[in-house]
């Protein structure tokens, strides 16, 4: 910022000093590239169609017949005359592009706007040669504006548009003299106001535009860095394992050694545990079967006992059902009431059934 | 509502009727008669039970069973009151609750006696004597034959069961055997 408004300070500067021989100069304040010699096919003396109140040594009027000149074999250039040079030191109110009442279209015939009066001369260059109007500084749009169809070539060659450096900042008025605030209607925007918008623009865009651009090349460089340290760390990872695997392969008859000695170790080992474990089943599965012959041999003894009492049972109450007679039948039936009276030998129970 | 919840309900409006009129006996002794009678035939029930049949029908039936039985009004007349409501089912129920209620007010302990071979009345007289000695109440025994008990005899006396049967002395001697 502070060389932004240095510059704007120079620039200042050197405007503020510049009206002194700008107004002297042009009326655009143009410090320089004045054309020392007219441009070629102006004519050397004042033209015979010049109005009444023209100042001497001042281009002729558009009404004013230009002397035609053959058409030009060679470049632009020699189409135009050379200008007296004394046209412009001796009459620089009359390169101002200020209309007079006698010329009220003249210096209009540089702009672009349409001309009222002057383009109903007779004998305007409008078709003709269109090269004479005025200043140097009309002489390029006249060119461009009323070469017509002869000589309109010529004019692409003309000298540049004077450059406007601080007239007229407000806007144009063609009643006053242009100054600082107002210029001729036919006149550029000043260049300083050109500065000045790109000076404001810049600082607009450094005020508001310079801390979101800061963060962003700040994380962008972040981001960059981080991503350049991650490339530097993969490099050395894999520089690294390059080296392994050079050294690895530098010992491969080594390592081929060493894992035939962990495969044969290996085998050893699952060849004691299979063992192992073959014994360990073969012990469990011999104690299984005498475990199972023990159950088998204990099961098949209580069926026998089951089997021989269940016999003995139903032998005993065959022989009594055949055996037993009513004074049995009497005496158990006796023994019932002696043991009821006694409340001894009888089975009672709570619940249950005969 | 279950069964015995309704069976018990009848059966103690039965029990208050009895115990009023002094007929408690009689009444446990008809509703007795009436629900084997119910719980006997199949027929019976199947008419008296049908809401197909009407009701006069099955009113009349019913009166014809109470007379064949020879049931009192206060039988027969709760006999047609559980007809008319369809609750004839609860009567086998109603009729051993108000039983119960019966002997226990009248102080009557009902024992069953299962022998192997018939039994004289002398014996049921004095093993009538010794059960209503040793209960404290008087006995009525009900006397049923089993030849599987091959000798002796079983009484039970309401979920108590004295038994000096053979039978149970073999099963006995059997379990010995196996246990050693």
């Amino acid at each position: 910022m502070r060389k932004l408004f240095w510059l704007l300070g120079v620039l200042a500067s050197a405007l503020i000093a510049a009206p002194s021989w700008a107004q002297d100069d042009n009326p655009y304040g143009e410090p320089a590239a004045r054309p020392t010699a007219p441009p070629a096919g102006r004519p050397p003396g004042p033209p015979a169609g010049a109005r009444p109140g023209q100042p001497a040594g001042q281009p002729p009027a558009h009404t004013a017949p230009a002397p035609v000149s053959p058409p030009p074999a060679a470049p632009p250039e020699p189409v135009h005359a050379p200008q007296p040079p004394h046209a412009l030191p001796e009459e620089p109110a009359s390169a101002l592009p200020s209309p007079s009442p006698a010329e009220p279209n003249h210096a209009a015939a540089g702009s672009p706007e349409p001309l009222p009066a002057g383009h109903d001369v007779p004998g305007h260059g409008e078709h003709g040669a269109g090269t004479e109007h005025g200043g140097p500084g009309h002489e390029a749009n006249a060119g461009g504006e009323h070469g017509g169809h002869g000589a309109a070539h010529e004019d692409h060659n003309a000298p540049p548009h004077a450059m406007n450096w601080f007239y007229g900042f407000l806007g144009t008025d063609d009643k006053v003299e242009p100054n600082l605030l107002w210029r001729k209607p036919d006149m550029p925007p000043p260049f300083l106001a050109n500065l000045i918008n790109f000076a404001l623009f810049a600082y607009v865009i450094v005020r508001f535009g310079k801390k979101p651009l800061q963060e962003a090349l700040t994380s962008r460089k972040k981001a960059i860095m981080q991503d350049i340290d991650a490339a530097t760390k993969m490099l050395d990872d894999a520089t690294k394992r390059l080296n392994q695997y050079e050294d690895k392969l530098r010992h491969i008859d080594q390592e081929i050694e060493r894992i035939k000695k962990d495969f044969r170790e290996q085998g050893e080992r699952d060849k004691e545990r299979i063992l192992a474990e073959a014994k360990d089943k073969r012990e469990r599965m011999l104690k299984d079967a005498q475990f199972l012959i023990e159950q088998e041999a204990k099961q098949l003894r209580i069926d026998l006992i089951r089997e021989t009492v269940d016999a003995a049972v139903q032998a005993a109450e065959q022989i009594l059902v055949q055996k037993i007679t009513s004074a049995d039948h009497d005496r158990i039936a006796e023994d019932y009431l002696k043991q009821l009276a006694s409340s001894r030998g009888l089975g009672v129970s709570k619940g249950g059934s005969a | 509502m279950s069964f015995e919840a309704i069976a018990a309900r009848y059966a103690q409006a039965l029990f208050d009727i009895g115990v009023e009129t002094g007929t408690l006996g009689r009444i446990a002794d008809e509703t007795q008669s009436f629900a084997d009678t119910y719980a006997a035939s199949d027929e019976l029930r199947s008419v008296l039970d049908n809401p197909l049949v009407p009701e006069a029908s099955r009113d009349a039936l019913l009166r014809e069973v109470a007379a064949r039985l020879g049931l009192g009004d206060i039988v027969k007349n709760t006999m047609r009151l559980l007809a008319q409501r369809h609750r004839l089912a609860v009567v086998p129920a109603m009729a051993r609750t108000l039983v119960k209620m019966s002997d226990d007010q009248q102080g009557i302990v009902r024992a069953s006696v299962t022998s192997a071979a018939a039994m004289d009345e002398a014996y049921a007289k004095r093993l009538q004597a010794e059960l209503e000695k040793m209960m404290g109440k008087r006995v009525v025994l009900t006397r049923k034959v089993d030849t599987t008990l091959l000798a002796g005899v079983v009484t039970r006396v309401g979920d108590t069961v004295i038994d000096g049967s053979l039978r149970t002395r073999l099963n006995g001697l059997k379990s010995q055997l196996m246990s050693m």
